[in-house]
């Protein structure tokens, strides 16, 4: 399935929308957790639901995480 | 005698290691911290049939970079235990993502089995496994269960043992995942210099140093005295995602022709339960429901009206205390006697106040928790909670210990040390100070008010707002700022009930062996205060201050005693409001200062232990003005307008 070029933020991505994952920023500690919990370049995540918090699967996982820790994960739409 | 042999279960959590844990151990397994931690380790012993070697079950990780607390004693386990077999179980449909650790796993040199777990949830999603030649691609046994069911758990047992007495010279190969050139490189430079032994392969220990890992660095400080390299090494490549990234390739590479996928996805009831206990306007009713069945209905009406009315007061009351109250009169030293069964005495405080009222209270508390633990829920309320706790300073990851509070603060307490930053370890000890009640004081306050719903809703409400108020208060004052919330959401599962048990029994056991000491102490100390007069006194010093908020001075020694314990606290409001010196309003008041007031006296010293002193009176401070502000703001509202007729019409 092909992704555009666009860099967007994950907290923006709408709900229901598929992406990829292109960065993963933050400082290291919070990078190292997300890496761990399965936010890799390269693997495509869905956007499940927004509120209260950003609700996103990867593969078959559900990972829960805040707006401000969304902004820090690039991916593209 | 042979050294009995270890094995150590790891996994992410929820992927069903306690329940393996059950079905592999027999029934003795034992649940208890890990020395020096307040993190829970069950161990338990295999049946003599299948070897008679013994378990360990661990806290769930998600690489060998610890990121908490109980990941750390994990680690610790995996290094310092020397686990003849390490058992990594691993949730079939999610097994792309969970293979980097088994990697990790052999590459740090552990002799390694893999559980495919919960097939049926995989199936039923539309994957299909090879698992001999999963096996056969990374070189080591791969066995397939459904735990839950009990299936394919013999065949483990069975590979378990045959791992365990082939011994460590084995001739498989496990698969090595090859890493990008640069990274190689980097690696064999620190492992050719690394001369100690550290639990782990010097490879695995390299690849963590590269990471950043503090951990590692630390060790290799200790034992080699620090190394050259970092300053070069460090700074140029991105280790962890390439590292990251080499893994997730690797595991793709693998899973490739081992696992077979149809896209099947059905609208089960299950899937739509899955939904609603997130969804973000359908998951607050659903909590209510939860919440009001479990709090109110089980642990209030049921625990602490029910329970404790068989066990106060048909086995106490009518047989048991009569027969202890008889034999005690034959001892000859009445100093001794009225020890024993005056009102301050130790039958009454330790063993009726100990047995018959806190323990069916806590008891059903604990059940009900672990069962919010063990059936995934817990991450959901997290989630749902997430932006109210951000309002004070914490993240939704806080749920856990501000529910446990409703349990036994002091427990709770000693569960915030789970909390990342020391601001949010503090804000939380302090808003759990401030006004959750726990078991014990909510059950009674929960039956005594229950006549009126409206006086009910009225403490409730006014308990949160007080909380809220002080947490915004609170967070805007300290400096710093709260860390991120992220969160695992697993499937919602129908728990284990042996597990279930195993852990509640586990935890009322812990309660029974660190809190009954204390009260026994505190009962010794009120005893010896009530001879001398000194509570008397106190209560003269108290009485203008609870004029203020409009209660009759008999609240003083009320008060004093809910320092002390809170459900006395509780008993004593229930006695006043029995012969009638306490208005409906004053009730509601007394009830509110009460919840608001002091943390008991076990809460109040782990407090100190673990926030220090000048924090500790910090709170006790504050703490005393929110109970004192709220209780006279409340009195003032009641009088002024006739809330509680409104209310009572509900």
């Amino acid at each position: 399935m092909p992704f555009s070029k666009n860099k967007a933020r994950l907290n923006t991505l709408k709900k229901g929308k598929k992406a990829r994952i292109i960065e993963v920023g933050g400082d290291r500690k919070k990078r190292r957790r997300l890496l761990a919990l399965g936010f890799v370049p390269g693997e495509s995540v869905t956007m499940e639901q927004k509120f209260p918090v950003l609700l996103v699967r990867i593969g078959y996982s559900y990972i829960a995480i805040d707006e401000d820790t969304g902004k820090n994960i690039l991916v593209s739409p | 005698m042979k050294k009995k042999k270890k094995v150590v279960l790891v996994g992410r959590p929820n992927v069903g290691k306690s329940v393996i844990f059950n079905r592999i151990t027999d029934s003795y397994a034992v649940v208890s911290n890990y020395p020096g931690t307040t993190v829970e380790i069950s161990r338990g012993q295999s049946p003599e049939e299948y070897g008679g070697y013994e378990v360990l079950d661990t806290p769930g990780i998600y690489s060998l970079m610890p990121f908490s607390a109980e990941e750390e004693v994990t680690l610790k386990i995996l290094r310092e235990e020397e686990p003849d077999l390490v058992v990594q179980v691993v949730e079939a449909k999610n097994i792309e993502r969970m293979l980097p650790l088994t990697f990790q796993l052999m590459e740090a040199g552990f002799p390694l089995v893999l559980v495919v777990n919960m097939l049926d949830e995989a199936g039923e999603e539309g994957f299909k496994f090879n698992l001999p030649r999963l096996a056969h691609k990374l070189g080591i046994p791969v066995a397939g269960t459904v735990s839950i069911r009990g299936k394919g758990i013999d065949n483990l047992k069975k590979v378990i043992r045959n791992e365990l007495n082939t011994g460590k010279k084995t001739d498989r190969r496990y698969y090595e995942l090859q890493y990008p050139p640069v990274l190689e490189d980097s690696v064999q430079e620190i492992v050719l210099k690394l001369k100690g032994s550290y639990g782990i392969s010097k490879k695995a220990l390299a690849l963590l140093l590269l990471q950043g890992d503090t951990r590692a660095d630390k060790l290799i400080k200790e034992r080699e005295g620090g190394l050259k390299y970092q300053k070069e090494l460090l700074g140029s490549l991105d280790y962890p995602l390439l590292i990251t990234m080499a893994r997730q390739k690797a595991a793709r590479e693998i899973l490739k022709g081992t696992v077979y996928h149809q896209g099947k996805r059905a609208g089960s009831f299950k899937a739509k339960l899955n939904t609603i206990t997130m969804h973000p306007w359908w998951g607050f009713p659903f909590l209510a429901v939860v919440l009001y069945y479990g709090l109110y209905k089980f642990v209030g009406v049921f625990g602490a009206g029910t329970m404790v009315g068989f066990i106060d007061g048909y086995l106490f009351g009518e047989h048991i205390f009569p027969f202890l109250n008889k034999s005690a009169e034959v001892i000859p030293y009445p100093w001794l006697r009225e020890l024993l069964i005056s009102d301050f005495g130790i039958f009454n405080l330790v063993l009726r106040y100990g047995l018959a009222v806190i323990l069916p209270i806590v008891s059903s508390f604990f059940l009900f928790f672990s069962l919010l633990e063990d059936s995934g829920y817990l991450p959901r309320l997290a989630m749902l909670l997430d932006k109210l706790f951000k309002k004070f300073g914490l993240n939704g990851r806080s749920v856990i210990p501000f529910i446990l509070g409703l349990g036994c603060g002091t427990m709770a307490v000693l569960a915030a040390r789970t909390l990342e930053t020391k601001r949010e370890r503090f804000i939380a000890v302090l808003l759990l100070a401030v006004g959750i009640p726990c078991s014990a004081q909510l059950g009674l306050i929960m039956a005594m008010l229950s006549r009126e719903p409206g006086a009910l809703l009225l403490w409730g409400a006014s308990l949160l707002i007080i909380i809220i108020i002080t947490g915004c208060i609170t967070d805007k004052v300290l400096p710093g700022k709260s860390s991120g919330f992220y969160m695992e959401i697993p499937s919602l599962r129908f728990p284990n009930i042996q597990a279930l048990l195993c852990k509640t029994s586990a935890r009322i056991i812990w309660y029974m062996k660190e809190i009954i000491p204390l009260f026994l102490i505190v009962s010794l100390i009120m005893w010896a205060g009530s001879c001398c007069g000194l509570i008397p006194l106190i209560s003269s010093m108290a009485e203008p201050v609870i004029n203020l908020i409009g209660l009759p001075k008999e609240m003083a020694p009320v008060f004093i005693l809910g320092f002390f314990r809170r459900d006395y606290g509780a008993a004593g409001l229930y006695d006043l409001l029995q012969s009638g010196l306490l208005s409906q309003k004053q009730l509601v008041v007394a009830s509110l200062a009460l919840s608001l007031f002091l943390p008991c006296i076990a809460q109040f010293a782990v407090i100190l232990k673990e926030q220090g002193a000048i924090k500790g009176i910090a709170v006790l401070i504050i703490v005393f003005s929110a109970a004192f502000s709220g209780a006279y703001i409340l009195n003032l509202l009641l009088q002024r307008f006739d809330i509680l007729s409104v209310l009572g019409g509900i």
